[in-house]
C-alpha cells in the first residue's frame, strides 16, 4: 500500500497566512537501481529517528532527488514529492528550570512512571510509489531533501525561529 | 448505550442541549468541569501520550472521563465529532456548530491557568491565546479547508496490517488537523481548552474503533494491556471495546 495522498497543490511562492518557512535539511544517498531493484520491494518507509517536538507544530515535506526543493516547491510527483509527516509541537516551555529537559525517568526497571513528555518521537513516511517514480526517472536515489514548514508564528525571542527541524537521522527500509 | 454522532448530524435540540452542557461544564471550577479535564492533557496536567502506543488508548480514556463527567450534568449527552474528511469541512472548515457567534461555548474556552503561564504565553506566542479578553481566551487560525485530511488518505491509513503500522499513521493526520486549526489547538498545552479539540478527538477514537472493526484481533502492539493510562481508573485492556464503555458511533439516531 502506498498511503499517497491527494497533495494540496499551492501556488509558487505563496504560503498560507499562517504557515512559514523552517531551515530545510538535505541528505545525500547512494541507493541504487542495482541495490534497490523494483522488483525488490512492495513498500518503502522513510524513517525520521529522535525527531523533536518541543517546539512548534510543523508540517515536514519530503523530496527525493530534488536538492533544490523550498517550501515554494509544488508537492508533485514531478518535484520528487514523496509525501510529508507532521508534528504536534508543545510550543514553549511553560514550566520552571529543567521542567522541559527530557530525563531518564521510566527506564529503570523499578521505575513506573511513563517517559517523559518530550522523549523525541520516530516518525514514518510511506515512500512506496515515490520511490519507484524516482528510480524509474533517474535510476538511482540521491538525495532525500525534508522541507518543513510551520503553523502561526516563532516565539518572540526566538534565537533560531528557523531551526525547528530537529532529528537525529532518517532510515530507509524496504519490505518484499 | 450511548451514541456519538457527526456534528454535522445533531438535530437542532441535540446541539443545543449539549452547547448548554458545555456551557455549565465550563462554569464549574474544580474537577468535575471543563478547565480540569483541558488542563490533564497539555498545561498543567502534561498527562497526555503522544508519539507513543498509548496514544489512541490513553485519549480514549480521556474522552470517555469527559463524557461522563458531561453526563452528571445532563444525563443522555454524548460528544460528538468532526469528520474533517467530509465535504462540507472541505468546503467550510471547522463545523458550523463550532464558529457560530457568540454566546456559543463551543466558539472558544478559557483556560483558568496561574498569571504566570498566562503572561508568559503573551509574551512568547501572543497568537496561541485572545488577550482581548479578559479572562483569555482560546483562539483559531484555520488553513485553508482544502488541506484537511481527505477520505482516500484515511482510507489507506485503515488499510494498514498492524497496530502499530496504523497507530503512527494515523496520529500523524491527527497532528495536520491541530496545525491546519492553529492558534490554541496548534500546540500541545493549550490545545484541549478549544471546544474543537474534544469534536476533532472523538474523530480519531471513531477511527481507530473502525479499523478495530476491520481487525478484530489487531490488538494495541507492544503495549502491556495492564497498562494503567495515567490519570484515569483505567487500563489498556478497559479501551480495547467501545461498547464495555458504554457508546457506539451513529452517522444518525432518530428518537421515536
Amino acid at each position: 500500500m502506498s498511503g499517497t495522498a491527494t497533495p494540496h497543490v499551492p501556488q509558487q511562492g505563496v504560503l498560507p497566512h499562517h504557515r512559514r518557512r523552517g531551515r530545510n535539511r538535505s541528505h545525500g544517498l547512494a541507493f541504487a537501481r542495482d541495490h534497490l531493484h523494483r522488483k525488490d520491494f512492495n513498500r518503502a518507509d522513510l524513517i525520521f529517528e529522535d525527531v523533536d517536538h518541543a517546539g512548534p507544530s510543523y508540517e515536514a515535506r519530503v523530496y527525493l532527488n530534488n536538492p533544490n526543493a523550498t517550501a515554494d516547491t509544488a508537492p508533485t510527483p514531478e518535484n520528487g514529492y514523496a509525501g510529508s509527516f507532521h508534528i504536534f509541537g508543545h510550543g514553549i516551555c511553560l514550566g520552571d528550570v529543567g521542567h522541559c529537559e527530557v530525563n531518564d525517568r521510566g527506564k529503570a526497571p523499578y521505575d513506573f512512571r511513563l517517559p517523559h513528555p518530550l522523549v523525541p518521537q520516530q516518525k514514518t513516511v510511506v515512500i512506496t510509489d515515490a520511490l519507484k517514480r524516482i528510480l524509474d526517472r533517474d535510476g538511482k536515489l540521491e538525495h532525500v531533501t525534508v522541507v518543513p514548514i510551520a503553523y502561526g508564528h516563532p516565539p518572540t525571542g526566538d534565537k533560531d525561529p528557523e531551526g525547528f527541524l530537529k532529528y537525529a537521522k532518517i532510515r530507509l527500509a524496504t519490505y518484499d | 448505550m450511548f451514541y456519538r454522532q457527526p456534528v454535522a448530524n445533531l438535530s437542532a435540540a441535540e446541539l443545543d442541549a449539549f452547547r448548554q452542557t458545555i456551557g455549565k461544564s465550563m462554569a464549574l471550577s474544580d474537577n468535575r468541569g471543563f478547565i480540569h479535564f483541558a488542563g490533564m492533557h497539555g498545561w498543567p496536567g502534561n498527562l497526555c501520550q503522544h508519539g507513543s502506543p498509548l496514544f489512541l488508548p490513553w485519549h480514549r480514556a480521556y474522552l470517555y472521563m469527559f463524557e461522563m463527567s458531561l453526563r452528571d450534568i445532563t444525563p443522555d449527552v454524548s460528544l460528538p465529532w468532526w469528520d474533517w474528511t467530509s465535504d462540507l469541512s472541505h468546503q467550510s472548515g471547522i463545523p458550523a456548530a463550532y464558529t457560530d457567534a457568540a454566546p456559543n461555548p463551543l466558539l472558544s474556552g478559557q483556560t483558568g491557568l496561574v498569571p504566570d503561564a498566562l503572561a508568559q504565553i503573551q509574551q512568547q506566542i501572543p497568537d496561541a491565546l485572545d488577550f482581548t479578553v479578559n479572562p483569555p481566551q482560546t483562539v483559531r487560525a484555520p488553513g485553508p479547508p482544502d488541506q484537511l485530511p481527505t477520505a482516500d488518505t484515511i482510507e489507506s491509513v485503515l488499510q494498514e496490517p498492524t497496530f502499530d503500522g496504523f497507530t503512527n499513521r494515523l496520529e500523524d493526520q491527527h497532528n495536520q488537523v491541530h496545525g491546519w486549526c492553529g492558534g490554541s489547538m496548534g500546540i500541545v498545552p493549550l490545545a484541549a481548552y478549544d471546544p474543537i479539540f474534544w469534536a476533532h478527538h472523538c474523530m480519531i477514537d471513531r477511527l481507530w474503533y473502525l479499523w478495530q472493526l476491520r481487525n478484530p484481533n489487531g490488538g494495541v502492539g507492544t503495549v502491556p494491556l495492564t497498562q494503567a493510562l495515567e490519570g484515569f481508573p483505567l487500563t489498556v485492556a478497559q479501551t480495547l471495546d467501545i461498547n464495555k464503555l458504554g457508546y457506539e458511533y451513529a452517522t444518525k439516531v432518530n428518537v421515536a
